[in-house]
């Protein structure tokens, strides 16, 4: 019987177009347990990202500050940890904090404690810096990249791949062949510190190497659902590249170690663009084209709503199977009202309210972060397969920050929430606390979940041979 | 959104905070060498900037001896891009979206030497690439002027080697070599003859996809006379001028001075770098753009002002506009002496400035030239409405933030971050309203925050007369009087005004300036053997007066941007 996909491309005159089919009973074996090639289903991996971390509290009263010490902090009664479940293990009960996020309880993994226990150089000075040390950590299980630290304004680097890039590229993740994009890019509010750039990516590559994230609907829905080129055009195109690669590659011969690696790494760039070229991809669901609808942030909630709904349709069209949502980034300056309107009237500014002790607001940005979280969780629990799974059962999501604590600059209590069930390789509906464990294992045990071997994880001071407890088999 | 917070330090400090340092703390960073604590006199290479060893007013001689630095492979910025787009096929031709730029050390040209470009960024450069050349071809008028011959059917050898030679050596800056040329006939062959346009489109495509264009690649020839150094090319001296100097490829003229080998020696430089400065039009283009970045102009459009200043939401764009044309006039139009560019008195105002400034009220909104009074609180770019503007909270002023800006961007200094696991202080609501001063007591009082917060509060303390939408003020809204006192690394001053005077004397300014433009022109940061260079570029610019022009052409001609050696393999 002729594949579904070649009786497709032979319909459409030999151009490679998206339609409307779920994923098929014929493309599963006899036990309707792996696709007919005889590759395990997918598992899906991805990242939510939040900046500015979680309100302060005082749960370190009469404790010292290692990296701080001397530091008293003093008692308040009033200010309580609306974000960490008083009880651990299963069927812990939902937190002020954790609200939006209650309908996914189950399928959420909620870990606390977590904090990084990489080294902090002591020259050049500033390394002890809780954005930076934070986000590195956070992505990368290292610590910041020393470099460039001895000049002003120094640039933020991380010293090695994140998480996403090491998993979207490792030889047993995509075993059988890469599909179209090894990993996409996503952002929501472009609210960003600087411009300096590296604060605008929680997806690298390596040390100036970042992946900048889509922030727009209609530009996100062109690059993945728009006509491809026809097969004439895709052959044109194919020669252009290998010349250019060609190009390239005498160039970088030419050049010292590190311009050598930047023109490397062009290179196999160019080379994926070329794969991705000659893709074919099944035949699958068509989101529909936002056509326009957003002209510029109107709340990050819809946004959010349409971004996610792309995002969801590329992973039932198996387009990829690594993605990260940079929701707000690190020291994040959005600005916003408590009913998410960007600019709206009696708006806040996240990072300044951060700074300017109003807890009230951070708190409901908060809880904002994680009504977005839990909108995706939505999605990708909306339909079931033939198997009665959802996209997040066959999922890995890891939910973090940059921070403990955004106002103390706190890289204790950093919050971690998985989401879904991996394939079923981990349990979910925990509330695991480890007080001042190694932030590592959050990582290890994704890699884990994900069928990858890692003996251990965590760089420079941070490594771990322990995943976490009570969530994997 | 208001993102008035320039610096990269973030949450350098607010009201209540107070920085603990565990750490080392605030000591020379700029060498590296950890001073000691805070009761010392903040450190020369602290508060300090360059080589030049001696604090506010001292001049050390210096016995740097230069070494060239290895050569920087930067990628066109995006506006270098969509200017060589626009150079090499007219205005018509749109440039599809690229990747933005990042810019470390302020600059976009410095991003582009030290980032990797992602894989969406190449696939967006390819895109690009394909879309521009379709777009020209399409336009039949266009394609003729732009391959130069006319190519018979099927494409003749005669003519694509002439387009890909001619074409190429514009695009890449510099001859395609035999091999080059080879590689690009065969693709003209592989995308087929019969339709010679639809070949030449496809050959185009590529030669703008080519890392040849996409990338500067300067990377110097072996000097007979300097052993161990390398000199640039002539081809690529014209390229460094032409992108400093005009942010795009070499002109014609250019071109041929490379060809006649006449940039590899300093007088041609010279004579090339001097008949680009005195074309207005694209220096001062360039300058606005080096300005922009280097002071955070584009900030001011997410700054939220209130709307009797700002009813045709036109206000951030004036002040963009004037500080530029500040720079632009003293730079360039009056050949002026860059000190005073902090404590000059002719502004530009329109309608929207002219009555921020108090000056006689206007309907027109382009910029006229205009005086403040000499006994007024204003002069100098300090006390203009970007550079008040900037760096503030969206409710308050931040003397810290804009102390961080101006030791950071005008003297050259360095700041860490603060350590983490600071304990909020909350304010209480009993009492009397605080100053924004008296809240940052603990700044001063306590030796530990002092310890960094000494070299940026006290400069942005003495700007309190200035409210954070550059309004002058002699009382806060809660009645209390202003006290805009501050110093100067211990020289006292009171207001925005005084703290220009006070920076258009400080030797550390101009030399901060020096060594900007130098990073901006190299395309990164300077290498320790470039210290000798700037030492000299200090010192010429200082016996031209401070001219602009004389010290660009210094630059260029020194053996710091003509010189290179092998980078490390």
């Amino acid at each position: 019987m002729i594949s579904r996909r070649r009786m497709l491309r032979g319909m459409l005159r030999g151009s490679a177009v998206a339609l409307g089919l779920p994923l098929f009973e014929s493309m599963l074996n006899a036990n309707g347990t792996a696709l007919a090639a005889g590759a395990g289903l997918p598992v899906r991996y991805g990242l939510f990202f939040w900046g500015n971390g979680l309100p302060w509290t005082y749960r370190h009263r009469g404790s010292t500050d290692t990296v701080s010490p001397g530091i008293e902090h003093p008692l308040e009664d009033s200010l309580t940890d609306l974000y960490t479940p008083t009880t651990q293990g299963k069927g812990f009960a939902v937190t002020e904090i954790l609200k939006p996020l209650e309908r996914h309880l189950t399928q959420l993994n909620v870990v606390t404690g977590l904090e990084p226990k990489t080294a902090i150089p002591a020259s050049p000075v500033g390394q002890s810096d809780g954005h930076m040390r934070g986000i590195s950590v956070a992505l990368t299980a290292d610590q910041i990249r020393s470099e460039g630290f001895d000049h002003d304004p120094h640039i933020f680097a991380v010293n090695r791949a994140t998480l996403d890039q090491y998993i979207a590229k490792h030889p047993q993740f995509y075993a059988d062949g890469a599909p179209q994009y090894r990993s996409l890019e996503l952002g929501m509010s472009s609210a960003v510190l600087h411009d300096f750039g590296t604060w605008n990516a929680v997806s690298h590559n390596g040390p100036n190497s970042l992946n900048p994230p889509l922030r727009d609907p209609q530009k996100l829905f062109n690059q993945l659902f728009a006509i491809k080129p026809d097969l004439t055009e895709i052959a044109q195109r194919t020669s252009v590249l290998d010349v250019v690669s060609e190009d390239t590659r005498q160039l970088s011969a030419r050049l010292g170690k590190r311009d050598r690696e930047r023109l490397d790494e062009h290179l196999s760039h160019i080379s994926e663009i070329e794969r991705r070229l000659n893709v074919t991809r099944a035949a699958c669901v068509s989101p529909a084209n936002p056509a326009g609808t957003f002209t510029g942030e109107t709340t990050v909630l819809e946004k959010m709503d349409v971004m996610s709904d792309i995002l969801v349709a590329a992973l039932r069209c198996d387009i990829s199977r690594v993605f990260t949502i940079a929701f707000t980034t690190g020291a994040s300056l959005m600005q916003m009202n408590g009913a998410g309107e960007i600019n709206g009237a009696g708006a806040h500014q996240l990072h300044d309210a951060c700074h300017g002790g109003e807890r009230d607001v951070i708190t409901s940005f908060t809880k904002l972060n994680f009504t977005a979280y839990a909108k995706l969780l939505d999605k990708l629990t909306a339909d079931k397969d033939v198997n009665g799974q959802t996209l997040l059962d066959s999922s890995l999501i890891l939910g973090t920050s940059e921070y403990g604590e955004g106002f103390t600059h706190s890289n204790k209590e950093h919050p971690f929430i998985f989401a879904g069930k991996a394939g079923g390789k981990i349990d979910t509906g925990w509330h695991v606390r480890d007080e001042g464990g190694n932030m590592a294992r959050a990582h290890l045990t994704v890699l884990r979940a994900l069928g990858i071997d890692a003996p251990s994880y965590g760089f420079n001071g941070g490594e771990t041979t322990d995943a976490l407890p009570f969530l994997l088999p | 959104m208001f993102v008035a917070l320039r610096p990269r330090r973030i949450g350098s400090v607010h009201a209540l905070l107070c920085c603990i340092a565990a750490l080392a703390g605030c000591n020379g960073v700029v060498d590296g060498t950890p001073g000691a604590g805070p009761e010392q006199q903040p450190p020369i290479s602290m508060a300090g900037s360059s080589g030049s060893g001696g604090g506010p007013g001292a001049v050390t001689p210096s016995t740097a001896v230069f070494a060239p630095s290895a050569p920087a492979l930067p990628r066109l910025t995006t506006a270098q891009y969509q200017n060589v787009i626009r150079d090499l096929f007219g205005p018509g031709i749109l440039v599809p979206e690229l990747e933005p730029d990042q810019r470390p050390y302020s600059f976009s040209i410095i991003g582009a030497s030290t980032s990797t470009v992602s894989e969406h960024g190449v696939d967006l450069y390819s895109q690009a690439a394909f879309g521009i050349s379709k777009a020209v071809f399409a336009d039949l008028t266009l394609r003729q002027s732009v391959v130069g011959c006319s190519p018979a059917t099927p494409l003749d050898d005669a003519c694509l080697a002439q387009f890909i030679n001619q074409f190429g050596l514009r695009a890449w800056r510099r001859p395609v070599t035999p091999d080059e040329l080879t590689r690009y006939q065969t693709l003209a062959g592989t995308i087929g003859r019969a339709d010679p346009w639809l070949a030449l489109q496809y050959v185009t495509a590529a030669i703008l996809q080519s890392p040849s264009f996409l990338y500067r690649v300067e990377l110097g020839e072996a000097d007979a006379s300097k052993p161990g150094w390398l000199h640039y090319t002539g081809y690529e001296m014209a390229s460094r001028l032409s992108f400093l100097l005009r942010n795009s490829f070499p002109d014609a003229e250019l071109f041929a001075a490379a060809g006649r080998g006449e940039l590899v020696a300093k007088e041609g430089v010279l004579t090339q770098a001097t008949r680009l400065l005195n074309d207005a039009g694209p220096t001062e283009a360039m300058m606005s753009a080096l300005y922009s970045e280097y002071l955070d102009l584009p900030l001011l459009e997410d700054v939220k002002f209130p709307d009797a200043m700002d009813r045709n939401h036109t206000l951030a764009d004036s002040m963009k506009s004037e500080v530029l044309d500040i720079v632009n006039r003293i730079a360039l139009r009056d050949s002026g002496d860059m000190r005073t560019l902090f404590n000059t008195r002719n502004v530009a105002v329109n309608a929207d400035l002219a009555s921020l400034y108090g000056l006689p009220s206007t309907t027109s909104t382009t910029l006229a030239p205009a005086e403040l009074t000499a006994d007024g609180p204003r002069a100098g770019i300090m006390t203009t409405g970007a550079l008040l503007t900037l760096n503030n909270r969206p409710n308050r002023t931040s003397p810290t933030i804009r102390g961080l800006f101006i030791r950071q961007r005008l003297l050259c200094g360095t700041v860490p971050p603060p350590p983490p696991g600071i304990p909020p202080i909350m304010e209480t609501d009993a009492g009397p309203p605080k100053t924004i001063r008296e809240k940052l007591e603990q700044h001063r009082s306590n030796p530990t925050c002092a310890a960094c917060h000494q070299f940026m509060d006290p400069l942005g303390l003495g700007m309190e007369d200035f409210d954070q939408f550059g309004r002058f003020r002699s009382t806060y809204e809660s009645g209390q009087v202003v006290d805009s006192g501050g110093d100067v690394d211990g020289t006292a001053f009171s207001g925005a005004k005084q703290l220009g005077q006070l920076l258009s004397q400080d030797p550390r300014v101009m030399a901060c300036l020096v060594k900007q433009f130098y990073r901006y022109g190299s395309a990164r940061l300077e290498g320790d053997g470039e210290t000798a260079t700037l030492e000299g570029l200090d010192s010429a610019f200082a016996a031209a007066g401070y001219q602009l022009r004389p010290l660009l052409l210094e630059m260029v001609s020194s053996d710091g941007f003509r010189f290179t050696v092998e980078a490390a393999k």
